[in-house]
């Protein structure tokens, strides 16, 4: 697939490190100072370069009366405001979700939950809109309507009455909720209802739920953080029952309606995919993501149960399971941002997983971020996938 | 089913037969929702070819499905207080002349074009008066011509790529094309003004307009989120062929940079629009790097051109949207 050789790869990877790195270069600076001309020698290139980038280096430009750098407001009904993103979000994503929140015909607020925007997909397929409480994506959670039974995929931090609008758009079916992973923005709400299915590797994280796990959205003088909203809002925890299962599990949502776990690992140790064979439609939870698909490591697992499974091998060989039953389903669901997309994506996905696991420096380009205090940076890097945007991994030099 | 680009339910009477070169990902998820799900979306009886997208008060997007194997494309009418200004033509196929009339209510209409694309060129002929780059002139003037269009059809006069009724193709009339330099100022009454900003790079007079009152800059082709292929080399036979470059591009985007105060939202010619100017520099910096070393290419694509020749394309991702594609001669300005 892979139309150039290994050499021409390491001197596109060099060529990107030294920008990346000299540069804001580029980005930087571009502008007055200058980069390196098509007849410089490359010899600087290669000397190691010590200079960081820093996202917020990257904008000395003029930015219109008012406006902020990027990402800006998108018209909203919602009763929730922005207040912040962590990290900017990429352009693709953005225009994106700026059209479909902006022009969709299908998008409804419902009285019962003004958190969430509701989005029709399919006859029986929902996409459930809600904005990050946190400074991280806006988040989708997928409602299947089934003959008999409904099923709920994720359930964002529970913001609003997530059950109650749930039950008014199938008319009070029974619901069966399932987690593709246990990350704040798609099980937070889970409490919200009595029972939940997920992966069995997902359920002690699940277990691991508490009352105060919102905290942390607010600072100390009791303010929202990132995301405007009212704080009684939010769920009362109680236990709710956690169901774990094994891959190929299959919901039964009647009348020959099924919906099934693939195990995918990954983003989380017991990261799951569902697949809804009715629709043809694959849920893939997070990993795949239009902005950056964050779906393991080359070598650096997650602590944790069965964290081992967050290695970017592992996620590989499921994404090697997905593509094999490829004649199951047409369309791809992730949970942030872009979504209903073919399922032709899958074989570039592997082909960069392959071209990372087979040379780890391959990498396209990093960012290494300064915590506070730190000696030394955490450095992300970043491979490209044809035709949609980046997978996001970590790895330790041996 | 294993595939890619499946049928998009779309408005427009014409129906796709086949593409050439397959489109990315992100551009058909994109088109998919924006063509099955946005509101604003109307199809007139006067043209049945072109669905009409309101982006804003004053801005329809028209758009048309490619007559060849190429992208679908995008038509900008821009209403102003006393003009209205449509920027490219696409094939001109079914009653532009009308639709624009219908959609504005009658008012006077200033029509340019970013470039010599036969999609962005060959309804110049349903106008009496269209403006362009003065680089592009020549080409503009010899492609929108009797005949322009045959190549759409087999030897039995059968569509080849999208099907639609060819007696709904413009007659070619002799029309005035006016070709202007880089900075003309189109006025759409009162202070509204739209500004030519030649940028090269795809075609040697491409050029993109920048509304400066509403703060839009319609980036033609020199922007798109499937290629953009703004390192195309001299055509052969073609002038002003040493601005088709790489180089050239990135020192007309870089003055365009120092401006993103001026303007806001992208609309390209081809895919997703309505993109935050930010997008600029991420093309400005796989540029240099290209520049730098046209050997940092992320991969190469043979690719068919419509008439059949073969060409050896590098494409290089640019950071948060789609690729750059160059030709070995497509880089540097050739050397004197």
């Amino acid at each position: 697939m892979k139309n150039q050789n290994r050499e021409d790869t390491y001197m596109s990877t060099n060529r990107r490190h030294f920008f990346q790195n000299v540069g804001a270069g580029l980005a930087g600076l571009g502008l007055s100072t200058a980069i390196p001309s098509a007849g410089t020698a490359l010899s600087t290139a290669a000397a190691p370069v010590k200079e960081t980038k820093r996202a917020a280096d990257s904008f000395p430009y003029p930015v219109g009366p008012g406006r902020s750098k990027q990402m800006w407001p998108i018209k909203s009904e919602l009763k929730s405001r922005r207040i912040k993103f962590d990290t900017p979000q990429n352009q693709i994503s953005w225009a994106y979700m700026k059209e479909l929140r902006e022009h969709n015909k299908t998008k409804k607020i419902y009285p019962i939950n003004p958190y969430v925007e509701v989005y029709q997909f399919r006859d029986t397929v929902f996409g459930l809109f809600t904005e990050n409480c946190d400074g991280m994506g806006d988040v989708w959670m997928w409602l299947i309507n089934g003959p008999e039974r409904a099923m709920l995929i994720d359930t964002a931090y529970g913001l609003g009455d997530i059950k109650g609008l749930v039950d008014q758009l199938t008319g009070g079916k029974p619901i069966l909720v399932a987690n593709t992973h246990e990350h704040y923005d798609h099980a937070y709400g889970n409490c919200r209802f009595d029972r939940v299915y997920c992966h069995e590797y997902l359920a002690p994280y699940l277990q691991a739920q508490h009352e105060h796990m919102w905290d942390y959205l607010f600072d100390d003088f009791g303010d929202n953080i990132w995301l405007e909203f009212d704080r009684n809002d939010l769920p009362k925890f109680r236990k709710y029952e956690i169901v774990g299962v094994k891959d190929g599990y299959k919901f039964d949502l009647g009348g020959g309606h099924e919906v099934e776990l693939m195990f995918t690992g990954g983003h989380s140790a017991g990261h799951a995919a569902y697949l809804d064979k009715e629709n043809r439609i694959l849920f893939t939870g997070d990993n795949i993501c239009s902005d950056v698909s964050g779906c393991g490591s080359v070598n650096v697992p997650r602590p944790g149960p069965h964290g081992e499974n967050t290695l970017l091998k592992v996620y590989r060989e499921n994404v090697k399971r997905q593509i094999d039953r490829m004649d199951e389903f047409d369309y791809l669901f992730p949970c942030h941002f872009m979504v209903n997309i073919e399922n032709n994506l899958l074989p570039n996905i592997l082909e960069a997983l392959d071209e990372i696991l087979a040379n780890p420096e391959a990498y396209d380009y990093k960012i290494e971020r300064w915590a506070k205090g730190a000696t030394e940076p955490t450095v992300r890097y970043f491979k490209f996938i044809k035709g949609f945007s980046v997978i996001g991994y970590t790895y330790r030099k041996a | 089913m294993k595939g890619q680009m499946w049928p998009i339910n779309g408005a427009s009477k014409a129906k796709r037969i086949q593409w050439g070169a397959p489109q990315n990902q992100i551009s058909w998820a994109y088109m998919k929702m924006l063509r099955e799900g946005n509101k604003t979306l109307k199809v007139y009886d006067v043209n049945p070819y072109v669905e009409v997208y309101q982006f804003y008060d004053n801005l329809y997007g028209l758009f048309n499905q490619n007559c060849d194997g190429a992208g679908d494309v995008w038509m900008w009418l821009i209403i102003g207080p006393q003009k209205a200004m449509l920027i490219d033509t696409a094939f001109g196929l079914g009653d532009m002349k009308g639709l624009v009339d219908r959609i504005t209510g009658g008012m006077p209409l200033i029509v340019a074009n970013t470039h010599i694309g036969p999609d962005h060129v060959l309804g110049n002929c349903r106008f009496d008066t269209v403006y362009c780059h003065e680089y592009d002139y020549e080409a503009i003037r010899d492609r929108c011509k009797p005949g322009a269009w045959d190549y759409l059809f087999d030897r039995d006069g059968k569509n080849i790529w999208l099907d639609f009724d060819r007696r709904d193709l413009p007659v070619y009339k002799d029309y005035q094309l006016i070709p202007v330099k880089d900075g003309h100022v189109f006025n759409l009454g009162g202070d509204y003004n739209v500004e030519l900003v030649w940028t090269a790079g795809h075609t040697p007079g491409h050029s993109m307009f920048l509304d400066k009152k509403s703060r839009y800059l319609f980036a033609g082709d020199d922007v798109c989120s499937d290629v953009t292929g703004c390192g195309p080399g001299p055509s052969p036979g073609r002038p002003n062929g040493q601005h088709a470059n790489l180089t050239t591009y990135r020192d007309c985007l870089k003055r365009l940079i120092a401006r993103m105060d001026e303007f806001d939202y992208l609309f390209p010619g081809h895919f997703m629009v309505n993109l935050e100017n930010y997008l600029l520099l991420n093309l400005y910096e796989a540029l240099n790097e290209i520049i730098a070393d046209p050997n940092s290419y992320d991969y190469k694509v043979v690719q068919t051109a419509g008439d059949g020749t073969k060409r050896e394309r590098m494409h290089k991702f640019v950071k948060g949207f789609g690729t750059i594609a160059y030709t070995a001669n497509g880089v540097y300005p050739p050397k004197i």
